[in-house]
């Protein structure tokens, strides 16, 4: 799922500062898994901002909606009606969702109400970590289902950087495993060690992020 | 409409009762004994549980002019749920944080434990909370009266 985090209140406070009229949406989807903007966050958050912003001597009137998704037309066009009747809206799905809104609703102020993390799951209640980076060219089946790209602190894809704590935990963050560890670990309850000391092939980066951006075109689904 | 502002000795602060069913004792009329109170208004809601309250109701309540809100679950190992008055507490942790990040005093929420009290006791405890937030003064959100 896709991870975020609430902005800090100030800075939601000083991005709506002059509207007297705002819609807060809500997703469904990955950010009501991390707690972050489903329709328990968005019925939080809009009485924080309404106090908020009435103690500033600027209050508010917040609308609340929940979408099933933002990031898809048919679920999106269910603001149509709503959206002109406001002054802004302040959406708390990830960044797909804010610019899908955007998009749909150009003449509209779209504002972001969430940080949009990384690609995660959730580790325990309460925990969520980050597990992919896409990246563009998996190499989960050669580093034993685990990803040093989106895992390792420095994404290093060769190795340990010999920052390894004594507990197999990261020089950079001592909650953090040290995924070469846990893949040497796994290589090795498999009995396939000879397999991390194999030469790869070059890993193909310009379909990450330094590629531009991606598309996925597929003629036989389109209408 | 906002409300004027009142003195520490004649303002009577609405209090949130959020109180679990173990929590009180049986037969227990607590919405009676709350209509006899004169030096604060109590408004009572009887929950299954504690872990029924979500972080949002508790802002909201704040947002709609309560003065404060007091839940009170079962004491640590009593609860029929095992952790239900835990998660409640969390919540309250929690919801309180958030109340400073918006500028409003946190101690306007707050827990406390007990098993099968008599609604007298219940109401001593929203009278104790009543006597902490008067210093305070009245919610500055407050507008018409919270039902």
């Amino acid at each position: 799922m896709i991870i975020g985090e609430w902005k800090p209140i100030p800075e939601l406070v000083e991005m709506l500062r002059g509207h007297k009229k705002i819609l807060l949406v809500g997703c469904a989807t990955c950010v009501a898994e991390c707690a972050a903007g489903g329709e328990r966050e968005v019925e939080t958050l809009a009485p924080l901002l309404r106090i908020a912003l009435e103690t500033d001597g600027n209050p508010i009137e917040i609308q609340t909606q929940t979408l099933e998704r933002q990031c898809e037309w048919e679920f999106v066009e269910a603001l149509d009606a709503q959206v002109p009747t406001v002054d802004a809206v302040l959406s708390i799905a990830c960044g797909i969702g804010v610019q899908a809104l955007a998009e749909r609703f150009a003449e509209t102020p779209v504002y972001p109400g969430l940080n949009t993390t990384a690609l995660a799951m959730r580790e325990e209640a309460g925990l969520w970590t980050s597990r992919c980076a896409a990246c563009g060219d998996c190499v989960l089946g050669v580093t034993f289902g685990l990803c040093p790209v989106a895992r390792c602190a420095k994404s290093l894809f060769n190795g340990p950087c010999g920052g390894t704590r004594k507990d197999g935990k990261c020089e950079v963050d001592e909650n953090t495993d040290c995924i070469w560890c846990k893949i040497y670990e796994r290589a090795k309850a498999r009995g396939a060690i000879d397999a991390l000391l194999q030469i790869r092939k070059a890993k193909n980066w310009g379909n990450s992020r330094h590629g531009g951006p991606k598309r996925i075109l597929r003629e036989d689904l389109r209408p | 409409m906002k409300s004027q502002p009142e003195s520490p000795q004649t303002f009577k602060p609405e209090i949130v009762l959020l109180v679990c069913q173990g929590a009180l004792a049986q037969g227990a009329d607590l919405e009676t004994a709350a209509r006899r109170v004169t030096s604060f208004k109590a408004l009572p809601v009887v929950l299954p549980c504690t872990s029924k309250i979500d972080i949002s109701y508790l802002i909201k309540l704040i947002e709609q002019g309560a003065d404060a809100i007091v839940i009170v679950g079962c004491p640590a190992g009593a609860c029929s749920f095992l952790i239900g008055t835990d998660r409640a507490q969390k919540r309250v942790t929690r919801a309180r944080a958030l109340l400073e990040l918006v500028k409003m005093n946190p101690e306007r929420i707050w827990l406390d434990r007990g098993a099968k009290l008599p609604a007298e006791q219940i109401l001593a405890l929203a009278e104790a909370r009543a006597q902490a937030v008067r210093p305070l003064g009245s919610n500055p959100m407050k507008r018409e009266k919270v039902s």
